[in-house]
C-alpha cells in the first residue's frame, strides 16, 4: 500500500514538473523567435537596440530556468521508472550542448555590443555563431517537446522497476555527457590554438580561456557531484559493479595510451614558441581529449554486447 | 575455453525473472547480467555464487566450461 502511494505521489510530482517544463519551454520557444527578430534588428543597427538588449537578457534567464527544469525532469522521470531511450539520450546531449552554447552566445553578444555597435568592426563570425546557436536551440526545443509529450503520455503506464543497487542510467548519462563535453572542449581548444596563433596571452585572456574551459566541463562535473551526493544518501547504492570496474580500467588504459601521442603532437607544435598559447591550453586540451576518449570507449565497452 | 551458463533457463523457470530483477537481487547492473548471460563477461566467483544462491542451485548447475566447442 505504502509502495503504491509512493508511486502515485512520484507520478504526480513528475506530471507537475513536466507541465512546469512545458510552460518554460513554450516561453523559451517564443523568446527564440524574438531573439531572431532582435538579432536581425541589431545587425541592421536599429534605434531600439537598448530595449531589445534587456529582453534578450530576460531570455537568457528563461533559458537557464528551462535547462534546470529539464535536468530535474529527466532525473525525476528516471526515478519514476522511465528508461533512457534514444530520444532522451539525444535530448540530454542537445541540452548539454545548449547549456554550453548559452555562455558563448553571451560572449558573442558582448563582442557585438562593443566591437560591432560601438567601433563598427566586422563581426561576421559572431553573427554566424549566434544564428547557428539559434538553429541548434530550435532543434533542442523540438526534441524536448517530444520528450515532454512522451512523458505525459507514458506516466500512467509506467511501473516502478526494482530499485537497482548500481545506478545504471546515471552511469550511461554521465558517459554521454562526458563525450559531449570532451568533444566541445577539444573543438574549443583547437579553435583557440588556431585563432590565437602566436598571440601573447595576457592575464585576463588566460582567465577567460580557463573560464570557458570550466563552463564546458561543468555539466559533466555537476553530474559527478550529483552522483556522489546520491550515493552518500543511499547506503544501499554502490558506485560500480564488477563489469563496470573492468570497463573503467580498460577505458582508463585506452585514454592514457592515446593521450601520449596526443601530448607528443602538442609538444612538437609548441617547440620553439615559449610564448605561444600552448602554455595555457595544453592542460584543457589534455583534459578534454582524455575525457572524450575515456567516456567514448567506456560507453562503447559497456554497451557492446 | 569459454564459460557457458544456464542463467536464461533458470530465469524463465523462476517466474520469468527479468534481467533487471536479477540484477537488483545480486547487486549489479542489468547490462552486467546481460553480458554474463551472453558469455561476453566472466563473472567473479562471488557474483557466480550470488546468482546461484538466488536461484537456489549449485554454481555447477548454472555455469559450465566450454572447451574446444565441447561442453564440460
Amino acid at each position: 500500500m505504502e509502495q503504491i502511494n509512493k508511486e502515485s505521489k512520484d507520478k504526480r510530482h513528475l506530471r507537475t514538473w513536466t507541465l512546469v517544463t512545458l510552460v518554460l519551454l513554450t516561453l523559451a520557444t517564443l523568446w527564440l523567435f524574438y531573439d531572431l527578430f532582435a538579432y536581425l534588428e541589431i545587425r541592421a543597427k536599429s534605434p531600439a537596440i537598448e530595449k531589445m538588449s534587456n529582453l534578450i537578457g530576460t531570455g537568457f534567464i528563461i533559458q537557464v530556468l528551462l535547462l534546470f527544469s529539464f535536468a530535474l525532469l529527466i532525473l525525476k522521470s528516471f526515478r519514476t521508472g522511465f528508461k533512457a531511450g534514444t530520444l532522451v539520450i539525444t535530448a540530454i546531449i542537445a541540452g548539454t550542448v545548449t547549456a554550453i552554447l548559452l555562455v558563448f552566445d553571451f560572449a558573442a553578444l558582448e563582442d557585438i555590443g562593443s566591437d560591432y555597435l560601438v567601433h563598427g568592426y566586422d563581426c561576421t563570425l559572431e553573427w554566424i555563431w549566434l544564428f547557428g546557436s539559434l538553429l541548434f536551440r530550435l532543434v533542442f526545443y523540438i526534441i524536448l517537446y517530444q520528450v515532454i509529450f512522451r512523458i505525459l503520455r507514458g506516466i500512467r503506464g509506467v511501473t516502478a522497476n526494482p530499485q537497482p543497487v548500481v545506478d545504471e542510467i546515471m552511469f550511461e548519462v554521465t558517459q554521454y555527457t562526458g563525450m559531449v563535453c570532451g568533444f566541445i572542449g577539444l573543438a574549443f581548444t583547437v579553435y583557440a590554438y588556431v585563432a590565437l596563433g602566436d598571440f601573447t596571452i595576457n592575464n585576463w585572456l588566460m582567465w577567460l580561456l580557463m573560464f570557458y574551459s570550466l563552463v564546458i566541463v561543468l555539466p559533466w562535473f555537476l553530474l559527478i557531484i550529483y552522483w556522489i551526493i546520491r550515493l552518500s544518501r543511499k547506503a544501499r547504492l554502490t558506485l560500480y559493479d564488477e563489469k563496470q570496474k573492468q570497463d573503467l580500467a580498460s577505458s582508463g588504459l585506452i585514454a592514457w595510451l592515446s593521450s601520449i601521442p596526443f601530448m607528443i603532437i602538442i609538444l612538437i607544435t609548441s617547440l620553439g614558441q615559449p610564448s605561444s598559447p600552448t602554455l595555457y591550453l595544453w592542460f584543457p586540451s589534455y583534459l578534454f581529449f582524455t575525457l572524450l576518449v575515456f567516456s567514448g570507449s567506456l560507453l562503447l565497452k559497456y554497451k557492446r554486447i | 575455453m569459454k564459460l557457458g551458463n544456464n542463467i536464461r533457463k533458470f530465469r524463465f523457470e523462476n517466474n520469468e525473472t527479468s534481467q533487471e530483477e536479477l540484477a537488483a537481487a545480486v547487486g549489479v547492473t542489468r547490462q552486467t547480467i546481460h553480458a554474463v548471460e551472453k558469455g561476453k563477461f566472466v563473472p567473479s566467483t562471488l557474483l557466480a555464487f550470488k546468482i546461484a544462491r538466488h536461484f537456489r542451485v549449485n554454481v555447477e548447475d548454472l555455469f559450465y566450461v566450454i572447451e574446444n566447442n565441447t561442453e564440460v
